[in-house]
């Protein structure tokens, strides 16, 4: 990794949604959604974050394209700070920075043509004519294994798998280099999945693309990711190369995770570490170790105090005290 | 063992704007006491339209246009809607994806547990308060006297479906469907309701069958299998003969394109296309235009199911170069 460009870097970031109440609607509490995240992402590569509901994943792919305001900690990219950028260069960063939502009907207008639609990115960033950018849209929509005369089609006639292509096409669109994929495959069928996920990773390597790739499965995290963030409510709880993460997990969250999925053989029957109750709510932060209330290796100083996050071999960081 | 349900030739049809569509096309398949049947597919292959048939709750635009369901000797099909309404929840019993949508935000969980007990079991409101408690319990809630007046927006997700079960098996139902009872919860909580589900039918010896689209949860929960593809039937065997020696080329598919979270480089086989529509009328095999094995005769005939071991059944024509083609069209009878 030492030799790559490094693109992204994100440190210390935190998100805290307010919790507002009485009269005059002052925040209560907050909800601490991301809780001190440090990342970096290199070019070319693609960085899994994998962890149940509500552990901060998807709101920290959203603090990265700048969907989302910072509440504390820095993002770069490129080099560059987007926290100071002036709202005329945002415009040019955001081009550089794209995202495939899960559901890609929900960002549709159902009365607009998709050839329409993904003409309109052009009408915002560029200065082609109504010729170049209907050209260009039937070049993207091929790219995306679809077709010339999709072109003139609504949202409603494609199946669940041709509106990820259109989504995907969208990312595509502005060349950009770094696309966040927020459970982009997890909605669709097995088969429909893994041809979108075996799209996704040739045009890696024809655009020499970037992504950040967010799942709670972590079947599909392992196939398309180099190396794996590993998030616990809000605050990362493991991270590695992809091999070190899943072969050999450090953090007992990793490992509770991994035994809890279901293995397609009947035979397998390794003894599954079960964790007691539920995911705290992220609005009654546990104080320590976020992990403490349902660690199975909990100490008693795990409910005091915070784990640092520790690099215990190369390139394997592990928050815990007792790994 | 004893057969609990038996469903022959069973076809239900849709009315929609283009005409009466079949959503399950003839399908046949049978179940014993206690035992585990998964019912895997895609989205609009039929796994849930099947299930819905055998409990009765078709939407309006839903018919049975043929086929029987035996349910040890009662022949749901010809039932009433009254009579229907006796069964389920009581011998009959269904738990749903998504237990928000399936309980009632309004009233509290005792209100909801009581109900089934008060209807079937004729029990008077203070017996039925104290089922209800042994039950909470039996499904691992913690302090199941205070979750009586609790509603459920006060639950977790997990704890949801935990009272959604503990709604069903109230009335120690023979037959219990569950319909992606996992699918919407985290894996740690999927595995937690998982464990419940086996212990509790190895407890009460139900039957159930559970309709699933994952391919792992059906390795650790199912005793047979029953794949289906665009409202048919395509194989059915026991657990280790689907995961071990699939037969069918869309079984094979399905499990080629789940990727494994226990290998270090993978290389997924796709299947091209995608689930065909209802109203696409397909010649010969419905499977032909994705299947990388299809040959000429695929395309002209439909193939039965052939008999691939006594407990083994794959409806593909690879099956009668095997076989020397003795199609045994009952999956098994």
């Amino acid at each position: 990794m030492e030799n790559q460009t490094q693109l992204l870097e994100v440190k210390n970031v935190k998100k805290h949604f307010p919790i507002k109440g009485g009269l005059l609607q002052r925040p209560k509490s907050f909800v601490k959604a991301v809780n001190g995240v440090d990342l970096t992402v290199y070019e070319g590569e693609t960085v899994g974050i994998v962890g149940e509901s509500g552990c901060g994943k998807s709101t920290l792919g959203r603090l990265v394209i700048g969907l989302e305001k910072l509440t504390e900690g820095t993002i770069s990219f490129g080099g560059e700070s987007i926290g100071d950028l002036p709202d005329r260069k945002l415009k040019k960063y955001k081009s550089n920075l794209q995202m495939i939502f899960q559901d890609p009907f929900a960002s549709l207008n159902p009365r607009q043509k998709i050839g329409d639609a993904l003409e309109e990115v052009f009408v915002i960033h560029s200065n082609m004519n109504k010729a170049e950018r209907k050209a260009k849209v039937q070049s993207l929509l091929q790219e995306v294994g679809l077709k010339e005369e999709h072109y003139d089609r609504f949202p409603h006639e494609f199946s669940g798998g041709q509106r990820q292509r259109v989504g995907i096409a969208r990312a595509l669109a502005l060349n950009p280099s770094l696309i966040v994929c927020d459970e982009a495959v997890s909605a669709l069928d097995v088969s429909v999945q893994a041809q979108i996920m075996k799209l996704l990773k040739k045009l890696q390597t024809k655009y020499n693309l970037t992504y950040l790739f967010i799942s709670h499965d972590l079947g599909v995290v392992r196939y398309m990711s180099d190396r794996v963030l590993v998030m616990y409510l809000g605050a990362q709880a493991e991270m590695g190369d992809s091999h070190k993460i899943y072969n050999n997990p450090l953090h007992p969250y990793t490992k509770a995770l991994l035994s809890a999925i279901p293995r397609t053989n009947p035979k397998h029957k390794s003894e599954r570490i079960k964790l007691k109750g539920d995911l705290p709510s992220a609005s009654d932060y546990p104080k320590g170790c976020p992990f403490h209330t349902r660690c199975p290796i909990a100490q008693a100083h795990c409910a005091e105090v915070v784990p640092e996050w520790r690099e215990v071999e190369e390139n394997h960081f592990v928050a815990c005290h007792e790994v | 063992m004893t057969q609990l349900l038996q469903v022959e030739n069973l076809e239900t049809k849709f009315r929609t704007a283009d005409g009466k569509l079949p959503a399950v096309r003839n399908i046949s398949f049978s179940m014993d006491k206690g035992e585990t049947l998964c019912i895997v597919g895609e989205s609009g292959s039929g796994k849930s339209i099947t299930s819905l048939s055998i409990m009765g709750l078709l939407p309006p635009n839903g018919e049975i246009s043929s086929g029987s369901i035996h349910l040890a000797d009662d022949n749901l099909t010809e039932k009433t809607e009254e009579q229907m309404e006796r069964l389920r929840g009581n011998t009959l019993s269904m738990i749903f994806q998504e237990p928000m949508t399936a309980l009632n935000p309004v009233l509290t969980i005792g209100y909801q547990l009581r109900e089934p007990l008060m209807i079937h079991k004729k029990m008077s409101k203070k017996e039925a308060n104290q089922s209800s408690i042994a039950l909470l319990e039996k499904v691992g809630i913690p302090n199941p006297k205070e979750k009586l007046s609790q509603y459920p927006h006060e639950l977790s997700g997990g704890m949801r479906q935990r009272v959604m079960i503990s709604i069903a098996l109230a009335c120690e139902p023979s037959l219990l469907v569950a319909d992606e009872p996992t699918t919407a919860l985290d894996v740690t909580i999927q595995a937690q309701i998982l464990d419940l589900m086996k212990e509790l039918q190895t407890e009460l010896g139900m039957g159930v069958i559970f309709v699933t689209h994952d391919m792992g949860v059906v390795a650790e929960i199912a005793d047979r299998v029953m794949v289906m593809y665009a409202g048919e039937v395509v194989e059915i065997a026991d657990v280790e003969s689907i995961f071990e020696d699939p037969q069918h080329p869309y079984t094979k598919g399905l499990l080629d394109s789940v990727p494994d979270v226990d290998g270090d480089v993978q290389d997924l086989n796709v299947i091209q296309g995608s689930m065909p529509s209802l109203d696409e009328e397909i010649s010969g095999c419905r499977f032909h235009p994705r299947c990388p094995f299809a040959t000429d005769i695929c395309k002209e005939k439909e193939p039965p199911l052939f008999g691939v071991t006594s407990n083994h059944s794959s409806k593909c024509w690879l099956q009668e170069v095997k076989t020397n083609g003795e199609p045994n069209a009952i999956a098994r009878s």
